[in-house]
């Protein structure tokens, strides 16, 4: 059973598609695929939302339905052959926009929330007020699943330094953050600003929120604030903005005269602002106690109120804890709770647990891409599935993609074999457009992002395969447990949150821009178990997830076949020394790098070793003494260990490095990236290399590697000799008899 | 004036801000008249819906002026109305088809809506003849709505028929046919669920503003189409015999075609065939012409295969025994 979500505008800022992205958070967590639908879709988001023609439900499917204004979307609600829910955002009342355009849609869509009443299985309000109306209109199971946000993304830490640092000055600074919309009561807030500064001539009023610059309400404010000083019409902001707007606030003020729930109250608190608001409409309910709402608009006793909760910290401190404990009715977990109460009567009944233990557990393992790929976390994927399939029934679950740039369907759907191995196949539904997405990663890298910029990165990095999500909820009866490899792709975020009760996670983590992502936290936090490969990535782990699951570094395991260098050489005619690269050639593994010091090298010194590449690549590998073989199969990958005067991994963002431990295994000494903790942990735990932060230290740790190749390649095939499949085959099958053992009980 | 919060000491609170507004010589609380606020009303759909579409029937109708545009705004809005001036002629002519279009639209909607209406009637009173027998689920939630309907409407006409009454009383407080719930017929366009009572102060504010329950109801234009095109037993009915005003009567001369077919639809009964005459065969006694109904006229249809898109025939085909066309030499 999937269940989808069908919204009449998906773009950024809009507060119903924050919402539905939230609820599609929390069905995931509970176990439920399904698909954002939107009537317009706003550019660059075409990856979460489909437009709402794409949708064809199964009859067993839940669509919900997110209700506002007027849309065209009320009718189609009607006529979808699946069992349906409304979820209500409220309608500002038509009183307030008598005579303009917006009144007959706001009519209409309440007509069209009356005329769904009875097509639909559930109703959801996101408040009581807002299930109150939904009553109203004749709906019958109704219930209340509130809204939540994610008070960290509202930190300090958060908020834009320049916007921070241009915000600053003298207050008290009232704060109001809404739509320029005239039920909002701008102009309210102007009044009180008007009384604020009788008492501080200091005090500023900072206007938040998306408006129409040439609209009459919009030109009216302008207006009214002419006479005004310290007034600031702020529009709308990006999320660090906003962060930085809250926290540059004393007090948060709402004058508006009808909220159907009020986001605003809530990322105040998150914010850390005393809020002051108008108690119209759901705003008591919002509040429940917390902050201060008031009954009349008695301005110059408002002003006074504003001044002693900007400036008595007697009365601040007080009502900043009470809207911390408020906060908390706002989480994702009891919107969770209540989410599950109202689709109660429509969810399946949960499978019975086993009560024996299978003999052998059946097993799904996930991952991004499955066959001849290139990829250490591909390649150590399908290592661990070979080395588990005597103890456990495998079923590899995977995409139809062979390259990770675009994600093309290479492989046929469906059932497939590799080496033995049981794979099934899902097709992606959509290529990557990687100059978009390296633009993107630009924008959003190493700053911070609501969550929606955040899903958009997963959703633009891919693959898409919604078939293996649906997979995924559809069948868990048909495995004991799962293991999942590799954090960053969005099989993983979107999939694990489905299944994690019985899912082992093989992270593959490393420190780069990503893993900073808030949306990253159900990965690392929500499975059973995360398998590490090295201590320093449970290192990198902590630092960024400290409530991670439980941890374990389980290693790899190494073969070592024999290997021949001088065939190497002969074969592909290599006369010289050479330094080797094995794997994706691409400038994201420092190969640009690489190509440049060696250039270098190459300039001064007349003995310089050559440069032998091979593997997939992405990018030009023209210079001389550069010898770029393309994919080379397993025999002539170790012939190449074998016979280099070193391995190089120019990589800085390493998990494990697989390469390093085969050079080892080889007798082959590495120069690694020095800026790569996993790296330098590796090369100092076994004495078998040297690692390079710049082109000298380059050059010194090519010239040491060179004198003391011998001696570091023992060291090196010593330390690999104490890491065995045994160990870890051990390791992996000990945590999942964990989970099966923990599920029967 | 009321505080409202946990944290705050409210009472205090006040009596300190109060002191400090009489210091500085400003009046302070007065006993105030706060609206009451409560959800907002239910806005029945059939009869909005008919209400709408009898409101935008008319395609060569102009929209208000309006602009969010400041400065050049002022300039668009002229134009605007400059070109309705000027070629109202033409928008009239260019429309005409999608003017009789959405007067079809609008009519058949009536039609349907009326159908709905009567069904649920049966629907309620197979119900009560059945004597508290279960019935479907859908239905049952229908004529609770509808209960609901009636009782939110209040007065001593209030039908107690839900699904718990007993199915004896539920029959003997069978209401005479005026009195039932007809939404579409007598219901406001929308209904205050809880009475909301502006204070003097907030009309002052909102002098021009008003409610939706506030506005005329559409039921002056609704009630004779929709109670005739339920059948010859509710032709008694109040509703029925109401006339027409003269602004409507002169509204719907002017409609011409697009309101005969509305009249057409309204002479519908259960033995008379569901579909409208074919538009070739019209013309008989008391329907008006095409010159009089001021609608362009419609090429007569002919016996060749409808296109698939639209529906219409292609261009004029030739009788297969016509004589060839063109100079004769």
């Amino acid at each position: 059973m999937a269940i989808h979500q069908l919204i009449p505008s998906f773009v950024p800022g809009d507060a119903t598609g924050q919402s539905a992205l939230h609820l599609q958070l929390l069905l995931r967590r509970m176990g439920h695929a399904g698909g954002l639908y939107a009537d317009e879709v706003g550019a660059g988001l075409e990856g979460l939302a489909s437009p709402a023609s794409a949708l064809r439900p199964e009859p067993g499917d839940l669509v919900l339905y997110h209700h506002g204004i007027a849309s065209p979307l009320s009718s189609r609600f009607m006529h979808l052959p699946c069992r349906r829910g409304v979820v209500f955002h409220n309608i500002s009342p038509a009183r307030f926009y008598t005579g303009l355009p917006l009144e007959d849609a706001l009519v209409a869509g309440r007509a069209q929330l009356a005329a769904m009443a009875d097509f639909a299985d559930v109703a959801i309000g996101v408040s009581d007020f807002n299930a109150a109306e939904l009553r109203v209109a004749g709906f019958r199971d109704v219930h209340t699943v509130p809204l939540f946000i994610e008070p960290g993304r509202f930190s300090r830490a958060n908020a834009d330094p320049k916007m921070l640092q241009r915000l600053s000055g003298p207050g008290p600074v009232l704060l109001g953050v809404s739509r320029v919309m005239p039920h909002k009561r701008f102009e309210d807030l102007l009044a009180l600003h008007r009384e604020v500064v009788r008492l501080r001539p200091q005090a500023r009023l900072l206007m938040v929120g998306g408006y129409e610059p040439g609209s009459r309400y919009f030109r009216a404010l302008k207006r009214e604030a002419k006479g005004l000083s310290g007034v600031h019409f702020l529009g709308r902001l990006s999320h660090a903005e906003l962060v930085a707007a809250y926290r540059s606030a004393s007090v948060f003020v709402s004058m508006s005269e009808h909220e159907g729930f009020g986001v605003p109250l809530i990322e105040a608190m998150a914010a850390e602002v005393p809020v002051m608001a108008y108690a119209a409409a759901a705003v008591p309910e919002t509040l429940g106690g917390a902050g201060v709402a008031f009954d009349q608009k008695r301005f110059a006793f408002l002003a006074e109120l504003a001044v002693d909760l900007s400036e008595d910290l007697s009365l601040r401190e007080p009502v900043l804890a009470g809207q911390t404990r408020r906060l908390e009715h706002f989480s994702a977990a009891s919107a969770q709770v209540a989410l599950s109460s109202a689709l109660k009567g429509l969810l399946p009944p949960p499978a019975p647990r086993p009560r024996k233990a299978p003999k052998r557990p059946r097993v799904g393992l996930v991952v991004q891409r499955y066959g001849e790929v290139t990829g250490g976390a591909e390649k150590l994927a399908a290592q661990m599935a070979e080395h588990l399939a005597p103890h456990w029934d495998i079923t590899v679950l995977t995409t139809c993609a062979k390259n990770h740039l675009s994600w093309d369907n290479t492989f046929p759907p469906g059932p497939d074999e590799v080496n033995g191995i049981r794979v099934l196949r899902f097709p992606t539904t959509r290529m990557r457009n990687i100059r978009g997405f390296n633009g993107l990663s630009r924008q959003v890298f190493d700053k911070p992002n609501e969550r929606l910029r955040e899903e958009q990165w997963v959703a633009e990095q891919g693959p898409l395969c919604p078939g293996l999500l649906k997979h995924l909820a559809t069948t868990r009866d048909a495995y004991d447990g799962y293991l999942f490899f590799t954090y960053l792709y969005a099989p993983t975020v979107w999939g694990l949150p489905l299944v994690a009760d019985r899912a082992l996670l093989v992270p593959t983590t490393h420190d780069e821009s990503p893993i900073r992502f808030g949306l990253y936290a159900d990965v690392f936090e929500r499975p059973r178990a995360l398998l590490c490969l090295t201590p320093e990535e449970l290192t990198i782990i902590e630092k960024y997830f400290p409530n991670h699951a439980r941890t374990r570094v389980v290693g790899v395991g190494v073969d070592r076949p024999a290997a021949d260098g001088a065939r190497f050489r002969e074969k592909h005619g290599i006369r010289k020394h050479y330094l080797l690269y094995v794997g994706r050639q691409e400038p994201g593994k420092g190969v640009g790098e690489l190509l440049e010091y060696h250039q270098a090298l190459k300039e001064r010194f007349a003995d310089a070793p050559d440069l032998v590449l091979a593997g997939d690549s992405n990018m030009d590998l023209s210079g001389e003494g550069v010898h770029y073989l393309g994919r080379i199969d397993e025999q002539d990958k170790h012939d190449a260990l074998a016979g280099a005067l070193a391995v190089v991994v120019p990589s800085r963002y390493e998990s494990l490095s697989l390469l390093t431990l085969e050079a080892f295994a080889q007798g082959t000494p590495v120069l690694v990236n020095g800026r790569s903790d996993v790296l330098v942990g590796q090369v100092e735990r076994s004495g078998a290399g040297r690692t390079y932060t710049d082109l000298d230290s380059f050059i010194q740790g090519l010239r040491e590697v060179g004198d003391e190749r011998a001696p570091m390649g023992k060291k090196g095939l010593e330390y690999v000799k104490k890491q065995g499949w045994p160990q870890v085959v051990a390791a992996y099958r000990e945590e999942m008899e964990r989970i099966l053992e923990e599920n029967r009980q | 004036m009321k505080l409202l919060g946990r944290d705050i000491p409210a009472r205090e609170l006040i009596a300190r801000i109060e002191e400090r507004l009489r210091l500085r010589g400003l009046p302070t609380s007065e006993p105030v008249e706060v609206p009451a606020e409560g959800v907002e009303p239910r806005v029945e759909p059939l009869t909005f819906n008919l209400h709408a579409l009898e409101e935008n029937a008319d395609a060569t109708r102009a929209l208000p002026l309006h602009t969010h545009r400041g400065g050049a705004g002022q300039l668009v809005l002229v134009a605007k109305w400059a070109f309705r001036k000027s070629c109202q002629v033409f928008i009239n002519e260019a429309l005409g088809r999608q003017r009789v279009f959405n007067g079809h639209v609008r009519d058949s909607y009536a039609q349907l809506s009326a159908e709905v209406i009567r069904l649920r009637r049966e629907v309620e009173q197979l119900r009560a003849r059945a004597g508290g027998k279960p019935v479907p689920a859908a239905a049952d939630g229908e004529l609770k709505r509808v209960d609901e309907a009636a009782a939110r409407q209040g007065g001593t006409e209030q039908r107690v028929s839900s699904p718990d009454v007993p199915a004896k009383a539920a029959g003997s407080t069978k209401p005479d046919a005026a009195a039932e719930v007809r939404p579409a017929e007598s219901a406001p366009r929308a209904k205050q669920a809880t009475s909301r009572v502006p204070s003097t102060k907030e009309q002052a504010r909102r002098p021009r503003e008003s409610a939706p329950a506030a506005k005329p109801p559409p039921t002056s234009e609704v009630a004779p189409r929709t109670s005739t095109a339920q059948g010859p037993e509710r032709s008694g009915g109040r509703a029925s015999k109401k006339p027409s005003s003269p602004g409507k009567t002169a509204r719907r001369a002017k409609q011409g075609a697009a309101g005969q077919n509305a009249s057409e639809a309204k002479s519908t009964t259960s033995s008379e065939p569901v579909l409208p005459r074919p538009r070739h065969a019209r013309g008989g006694a008391g329907e008006p012409t095409h010159s009089q109904a001021k609608t362009p006229r419609v090429r007569p249809e002919t016996e060749g295969a409808a296109s698939r898109t639209t529906g219409n025939t292609g261009p004029r085909s030739r009788k297969p025994d016509s004589r060839p066309r063109g100079r004769r030499k």
